[in-house]
This record gives structure tokens, sequence and C-alpha cells, in this order.
């Protein structure tokens, strides 16, 4: 559908000062950025209109204004009232009248703002605060709404909780208004944000395509997001459980008991460093798809230094284990055999090169350890030193559950990160307050991923599995998001 | 229309899946040919979307491109060509072994009993125990069957190293593409057999052509082994006995053919065995392997429909391939933003004066910073934050402190950093009391005011603090 800026659907949001239009807008948008929108519990936080066009793929298909509050709305109407003329009741015309007369003049500059975008043809969302009791003021608001003849939606933006005035304010709205809607800024997730601009489609039936390409779009990117989160959340699991912390100790080290424990720990620390790195890449990932800004990254709250993890040692010398001193032994073996072959003009027909090759590789294998020791230092050159050593490895827990825990943790940050209203502007860390969500899951649907962990733990991942644990993962995603 | 994938296709395939060359054209002849597949499931929308980019960027790649396809089909047709072969010569070895010299004149003669069982049964007893190995490891394991393994290991070595990328990829155990081996192994397997039946037949037909040859049959057990081999006779000729009855051995054939002291039965006539014993190889030997081939042929084919490309490499292509939604985020920053430049230390906090910023001035405090004071002077940093600050300057300045050279000299530094467009608002605050800043002195208004003024800068105003 090719559209041009002049039929670009243009909705107003209107309503009195401190009502929550920056909230309701921030929402609709995923704007968590007091640059672009400012909210707070400072009346006035809007001062100038503010164009916020809806863009998808570069093409710009519906646009938001926000606007200055009403400031002075019963002299307002009045004003207009003073304007009109024997022959007509004030209407649109009327409109531009005040706002030829009062622009630029000081007065009901607020006013005269919040109406410009209506008399070049936008809708308009009324937000309004249903907790606080409906005055005058407000019926004069809605009458000069009304006036402007333009599609208009009432949203009820609850900031309370007292509901002794909803009564009121429906029945009034409903008189003034093409259609009502409820909308709390500060908890509306996806589902709600599209149910509002769906009711768009209803007031504004000629800008239907439109919108409705804007529902499609909408649909789509939340599709691709719950697919990326999957992806960063699999891949996470994946890391963490493949992961093993390696190091050499020397032999002397080893027959130390101290020593071992000390090497132990300082790999089991640097291992759970590792994977609470990969955790809080992943949270940032998630952070980011999401657009939320103010949401920050901490430690992981899980306690994972309780879990006791797997280890294993590997026999070394020079830093080789047994096969690769074996592959080693087979290349000097199989050198010095090849000097023979040469040696002899080719008559050995390279038996030398072959038999030197398993000679070398069946004895470092066999006799590698007692093989002499070299070491060097700055000071004292080359001497003979311990060259023995063993290959400390360690991870993951040895707690199944362990691969449980993960994903609990991560689910438990996505339903956090998708429950978040971007009108919020306090700053926020992701926790996990130790609730399951796994253990809510059916049986089938934890038997791929108790396969997949497994595969995983063994330091082989199954990908064949991977896909099966991809699709039931973004499932269970999508049922959160139904939760939450 | 899109072609099929075929095997050496894929592995080719995966060896252009690391190189991720996709360009912009590729997006949109995939979403071409994806609309006319609307509505189906998303699994056979990437089968013809990878097929459509692999098409494209399959001539791009010098490296990948088809070499590694092309050996694999090479390397399949010589695994196949050498197993055909072999087992044809299998075939006519085994049949030509089987022979024995029976009795003083030594003459040529099979054994019934121990052709039939080595033949038909050997065949039947490694075929059911492969089917077994194949249901119980399969189900059991994700790994391959040893006999797959070895096909595999084969396969690879023999395709060289230039496509070991993409055979990596379709060999890693546990892979989507693990059935589409295992078929493609088995249907080799299939076609060899069906080959060592040929020879099996063509080396019977050859000896019977070329040669003097008897059949006997021998028992120890007189009252057993005739009638146990009439029931094997029996029910091998169960497929071919209906439609050609005469090919059947009846009883008094097989009872002159029955070995007696080590000697052959000169009435026992070879004819009498050999339609019996070609309809038992063909229709127990030849046909259940050709009907086996075909069926792997179908069932690698259906292996290959069933791929769902869902591998973390092939999501990862299939998000760069399809269109994802590219939503506009970077929204302008509000343009009433301004930089607050404390002269003085004042003890108004930004938040108590933010309502009359925004509310009477219209201004929102982006920032602030501390200028004149001992320790702490910010005014530098103020002056690299003033890009920020679209609307300009505002200087919170106290209404008895005013210090006419020193406010000149950062008038002047402020003008010189922001240019002559932009604004720069004195706000007059009063002495605050109880905590709370007032408004200031008239006549201390009427000071700044002719302060102002000998500025001669249109784009400064003043303004009084008002509660």
């Amino acid at each position: 559908m090719e559209q041009t800026n002049n039929s670009i659907p243009t909705f107003a949001v209107v309503g009195k000062v401190n009502a929550g239009k920056s909230s309701v807008l921030a929402t609709l948008l995923e704007v968590d950025d007091d640059q672009v929108l400012r909210i707070s519990s400072t009346p006035g936080e809007t001062t100038e209109c503010k164009d916020y066009p809806v863009e998808f793929d570069k093409k710009e298909w519906i646009r938001f204004v926000d606007t200055p509050g009403f400031s002075r709305p019963i002299e307002a109407m009045h004003a207009i009232k003073e304007l009109e003329t024997t022959e007509e009741k004030p209407n649109f015309k009327t409109l531009q009248r005040f706002v030829e007369k009062y622009h630029r003049s000081g007065e009901f500059e607020d006013e005269c703002r919040l109406l410009s975008p209506m008399l070049t043809g936008s809708g308009l969302l009324y937000v309004i605060d249903p907790s606080k009791p409906l005055r005058d003021a407000f019926v004069a608001e809605m009458e000069i709404l009304r006036w402007t003849g333009q599609p208009r939606l009432a949203l009820l933006n609850k900031k309370g909780d007292s509901e002794e005035f909803l009564e009121d304010w429906k029945k009034t709205l409903g008189s003034y208004f093409n259609l009502v809607r409820t909308f709390n800024a500060h908890t509306a997730k996806y589902d709600e944000r599209v149910r509002l601009i769906r009711s768009l489609l209803e007031i504004d039936e000629g800008n239907g395509k439109a919108i409705e390409t804007v529902l499609n779009f909408l649909e789509m990117e939340w599709g691709q997001r719950r697919e990326e989160s999957t992806e960063a959340i699999i891949t996470f699991l994946e890391k963490a459980l493949t992961h093993r912390e390696t190091c050499s100790i020397t032999e002397r080290d080893m027959s130390i008991d101290s020593r071992k424990e000390r090497k132990l720990k300082e790999l089991e620390e640097t291992y759970f460093k590792k994977i609470t790195s990969f955790e809080e890449k992943m949270q940032k990932q998630l952070l980011k798809l999401y657009r939320h800004h103010l949401v920050t990254v901490e430690q992981s709250p899980i306690n994972y230094e309780s879990l006791d993890l797997l280890s294993d040692e590997t026999w070394q010398k020079w830093g080789l284990n047994r096969t690769q001193l074996a592959m080693a032994g087979a290349a000097t073996g199989g050198a010095g055999g090849l000097m023979v072959d040469i040696g002899t003009g080719g008559l050995t027909h390279g038996f030398g090169t072959l038999i030197g090759a398993l000679g070398g590789a069946a004895a470092a294998f066999l006799k590698g350890g007692d093989l002499p020791d070299f070491g060097f230092s700055i000071g004292g050159g080359l001497k003979m030193e311990e060259a023995d050593g063993t290959a400390l490895s360690v991870g993951p827990p040895k707690s199944d559950n362990f691969a449980w825990i993960l994903l609990d943790t991560s689910l438990n940050y996505y339903a956090q990160i998708i429950s978040r209203a971007h009108a919020k502007r306090e700053k926020d860390t992701l926790t996990h307050d130790g609730s399951s969500i796994t253990r809510g899951l059916q049986q089938s649907q934890r038997k791929p991923f108790a396969r997949w962990f497994a595969s995983c733990a063994s330091g082989n991942p199954d990908r064949g599995m991977e896909p099966e644990v991809f699709q039931a993962l973004q499932e269970i995603l999508g049922n959160l998001e139904e939760k939450n | 229309m899109v072609k099929k994938w075929n095997l050496p296709d894929l592995a080719n395939f995966e060896a252009l899946v690391s190189t991720a060359d996709v360009r912009e054209d590729d997006q949109k002849a995939i979403l071409e040919t994806l609309s006319g597949f609307k509505g189906k499931e998303e699994s056979q929308q990437r089968q013809k979307g990878l097929r459509v980019w692999f098409e494209r960027a399959k001539p791009r790649s010098k490296e990948a491109g088809e070499e590694v396809g092309n050996r694999l089909r090479v390397t399949l047709g010589i695994v196949q060509g050498l197993a055909l072969i072999i087992s044809f010569a299998l075939g006519v070895a085994l049949i030509g072994g089987l022979i024995e010299k029976v009795g003083l004149t030594e003459g040529k003669a099979y054994n019934v009993w121990k052709l039939i069982a080595i033949t038909i049964g050997g065949q039947w007893v490694f075929l059911i125990l492969a089917v077994l190995s194949w249901v119980i490891l399969r189900n059991n394991s994700r790994k391959m069957t040893l006999f797959e393994e070895v096909g595999g290991q084969i396969i690879k070595k023999m395709s060289g190293k230039q496509a070991a990328r993409g055979w990596n990829e379709l060999y890693r155990a546990g892979s989507s593409y693990r059935a589409i081996l295992s078929w493609r192994v088995a249907r080799i397997a299939q076609w060899a057999a069906v080959s060592f039946n040929l020879g099996l037949i063509i080396g019977f037909l050859a000896i019977l052509l070329f040669l003097e040859i008897n059949f006997f049959w021998a028992t120890t057990l007189q009252d057993i082994g005739l009638p146990q081999l009439e029931k094997v006779k029996n029910f091998l000729s169960i497929p071919w006995g209906w439609w050609q009855p005469e090919w059947l051995p009846n009883r008094d054939q097989l009872v002159l053919t029955q070995l007696q002291l080590n000697e052959l039965n000169p009435d026992g006539k070879p004819e009498f065995w050999f339609p019996f014993l070609l309809g038992s190889f063909l229709f127990w030997g030849l046909l259940p392997r050709l009907i086996l081939a075909g069926y792997c042929h179908v069932m690698e084919g259906r292996s290959i429909g069933k791929l769902t490309f869902m591998e973390k490499r092939h999501r990862d292509l299939w998000r760069k391939l399809t269109p994802r939604v590219n939503t506009r985020t970077n929204y302008e920053v509000s343009q009433d933003g301004v930089i607050l430049i404390d002269v003085g230390g004042t003890d108004a906090t930004t938040e108590e004066l933010r309502p009359f910023l925004l509310q009477h001035l219209r201004v929102n405090p982006m920032g602030r910073f501390t200028s004149g004071i001992v320790n702490g002077d910010e005014k530098e940093k103020a002056l690299q934050e003033l890009e920020k600050a679209k609307r300009g300057v505002v200087l919170l300045v106290e209404s008895w402190n005013l210090s006419p050279k020193q406010l000149k000299v950062l008038h002047e530094k402020l003008r010189s950093v922001i240019g002559t467009n932009h604004l720069i608002l004195y706000l007059v605050l009063g002495l605050p009391k109880g905590g709370v800043t007032q408004a200031p002195e008239e006549a201390e208004i009427a000071e700044w005011e002719s302060f102002v003024t000998e500025l001669h800068d249109p784009e400064t105003e003043i303004v009084a603090y008002k509660i």
C-alpha cells in the first residue's frame, strides 16, 4: 500500500496536564527514554507538540502526536464560544478562528498547540485518569474536543486505585467520544497495545488499511522477538552446560592436597564467573530485543557456587595428554625413520618412516612418563625440572537440576521483561524470585529438554534434538506471554 | 519451479551455509518464491526458500561452489559401483563354492539343504539381524548403527578434504540429516544385495549351462528329513508355486535325489531341482532386495522432504534471508532542552525549579553545572554539554549577587560556544526562606534588567522566579 505523508493516519494524544498522555505514548511506542518522551509526576512535562511517526521498513504508516495538556479549558471554552457566529454552534471553523486569534498571543498557548494537529485532520486519543473526580474542567475539555468533529477515542488511564468515579466517567465519555477503552500505561503489555491500535480501526475506518498493516507488522515483530529471545536463551544454555574450565598442575602440586584444593577452588570460581557472564550476555540481548534501557543487569541472583562441580584429571607431560604425546612421538620417530629412508636412497621403501612413527608413538604412549624433564628459567638457563603434570578440568555441576535452574532463571527474566511497560521510568534490575516456571511444564514438554540437557552436559550437544528444544522453548515463551 | 533437494546438493548447501553469502536480491527472489507458499508449513517454506538461495549462492562461491556436491556425487557413485561389483563377484563365488564332489566318481553336485540354507537362509538371517539392530539401536540411541557408521566413514574418507566441511555437517551425529544418510547407506547395501543375488542366479545358470551338475539331499533321520524338505519346498514356493506348479519337484522326485550310501541316484535328474531353485533365488533373494532398494530410495526422498532446516546455522541464515520487521526506534530528542548553569552556587535544587521552568519558560532542564565557585567549577564541562541543549542556556543567578564583570565574561564565553541564535536566559532567584526559594525583589530585578540591556544581545532574556 503506497502512503503519502498527507494521507498518513494521525492521532493526537490529548488530555489534562499530567493525565498520562506521554505515558500512553511511551508504552504504545516502546520508548523508555526520558530524552524522547518525558514522564514524571511534575505536571506540564510536555511543553510542545511532538510527532511520533510509527515506521516499519522505513515507511511511515501511522503517526501519533504528543501534545501539551489543557491548562485553562474552561476559559478556552468560553473564548471559543465568544467566537461563534449567530448561525452556527462552535465547530471546526470556530476552533480554527480561536487558534488564529490566540496563537502567539501568549494566552491559551497550550490549548492552541494541542488543537493544531486536529485542525489539520488528525484523530484524537483523549487520555483521562478515572480515579480522579469528573470536574467541569474535564467537561470543557471534552466539549472543545467534540467541536473538532474528528474521530475520537477516550482512554481510561487509571493511575490510582479508586473506582468511585469510574461510572460517572463512563457515562459522560460515551456522549462525547466514538469509543471508550481502558489502557493502563504503566501495566499494559503487548496484547493491550495491539488492542488499543485495533480500536483505532473502529473510530477511523477510512484509514483501516494502514492501521491493519501496522497491526500485521506488530505481530510479525513480536514473533521475531520471541524467536530471537529463544535463540538467546538456547545459546546461553548450551554455552553454560558445555563449558569446562581447565588448567595444568604439576605432579608435585598435585600430590599436595592443599595446593590441589586451592587450584580447584580457583578453577571453580573462574567457572562460575564465566557462567555469570554468559547469563549477563543473554539478559542484555533480551533487554535489547524488547527495548528496555532502564533495566540493568547485575550479578546472577542465583547462588551457583553452592553447587558441586564435576571434575576431571588427565595426566600430562610437557602439557600434552597421552594421545597428544603419542602423536608427538610418532612425528618424532617418523622424522628419524625418514632420515634412514633418505640415507638408504629409498631402498627401505619408506619402512624406516613407518617403523619410526609406530615405535615413537608406542614408546611415547607407554613410556612417556619416563621422558626427561627439562625446564627453563631466565636465571638458571636450561635445567632438569619436573614436567609431569595433570590437566584439571571442572564443570558442569553434578546435579541434573543445574540445567533446569538455568532455564528457570532465563524464563523468569523473560517474564519480567515482557511484563514491564515502557512508561515506567524507575530503574530496575532483573531478579529471580525463586519461583519455578519449569515445574509447571508437562512431562511431554520436559522430555526434549531433559535429553538435550544430558547431551550438553556430556559435552556433545545433540544437534538433532536442538531444533525440537528450540520449538518447545518458543512455545513456552508464547505461553508466558499469555500468562503475564 | 523450485528444484527438490538431494544428498549431494545438501552437502554442497552445508558448505555454502558457512559462507553466509546473502545479498539483497536473494531476499527478493525468496520472497517471490514464498508468495506461492503462503499458508504452508514453515518447514516447507524453508525447503523452498533455502533452495532458491542455494541455486543463487552456488555460482558465487568459488570455494564451495559445486565442488563439494560433485565430489560427494562421484564418491557415492564409486562406492555404489564397487559395492555392486564386489557383491556380484561374491554371489558368483558363493554359488561356485557350494559345488561338492560326491561319491566315488566325485560327481559335481549341490547339496540342496546347504544351498538353500546358505544362499537364501543366510541372507534372511543377515537381513533380519540388520533390521532388528536398526529398530533397536535407532530408537534407543541417536547415534548411527555400526553399519551406517562404517559406510559413512568410507564415503567421508573418499570424498576428500574439500567435501569435508559440508559432509561433516551432514554426518554429525544427531543431525537432521542422519535419516537421509542412513537410508542412502541402506540403499547402497540393498543394491549390493541385489547384485549379490544376480551373481548367484547368473552363476547358477552358467554352472548349469557349462558344467554337469547334480542335486542331492541327505539325511540320517529318514522319517524327519523328507517331510522337512517337503515343508521347506512348499514354503519357498508360496510366492510363485500357484503360478508355475510344474517348477515344484514332487515327492517321488525328492526321494530320487536323496543321497544313498554317499552315492548319487542315477535317476535323480537335475531338472527336478533347477526351476525350483531358480524360482526361490528370484523370489526369496532378488525380489525382496529390489523391493527394499526401492523402499530405501523412497524413504530417502521422504526424509529429505521432512527436513525442517531448523538447526541453528539454518535459523541464522533464514533470518538473514527473510524480511525482518525494521521498526523505527530512534525518535528525536525533545527540542525544549536547556542546560542550567548555576552561577555562584544557589541553594535552589533543579527539582524545585523544574515545574517553573517547564510551565512558565517551556524549557526542560537537561543538565546542571556550577560556575563561579571555589571548588568544583564546572564551566568547561558545561560548555561541552551545550551541544545537547537545543533551546540554549538558563543561568541561575541570585538577585542580590549581581557581579557584572564576572557575568559579562561568562556570557561572552557562552555566546562564543552556542552561537548567536540560541537563547541565554537569566533566571533571577530570590533568597530562600525556610528552605524554599523565593521571588526576587522588584528593585533587584530592575538592576538585572539594566545589566542585560547593556549586554546588547537580542537573544538574551531575563525572568524573575515566581513561586
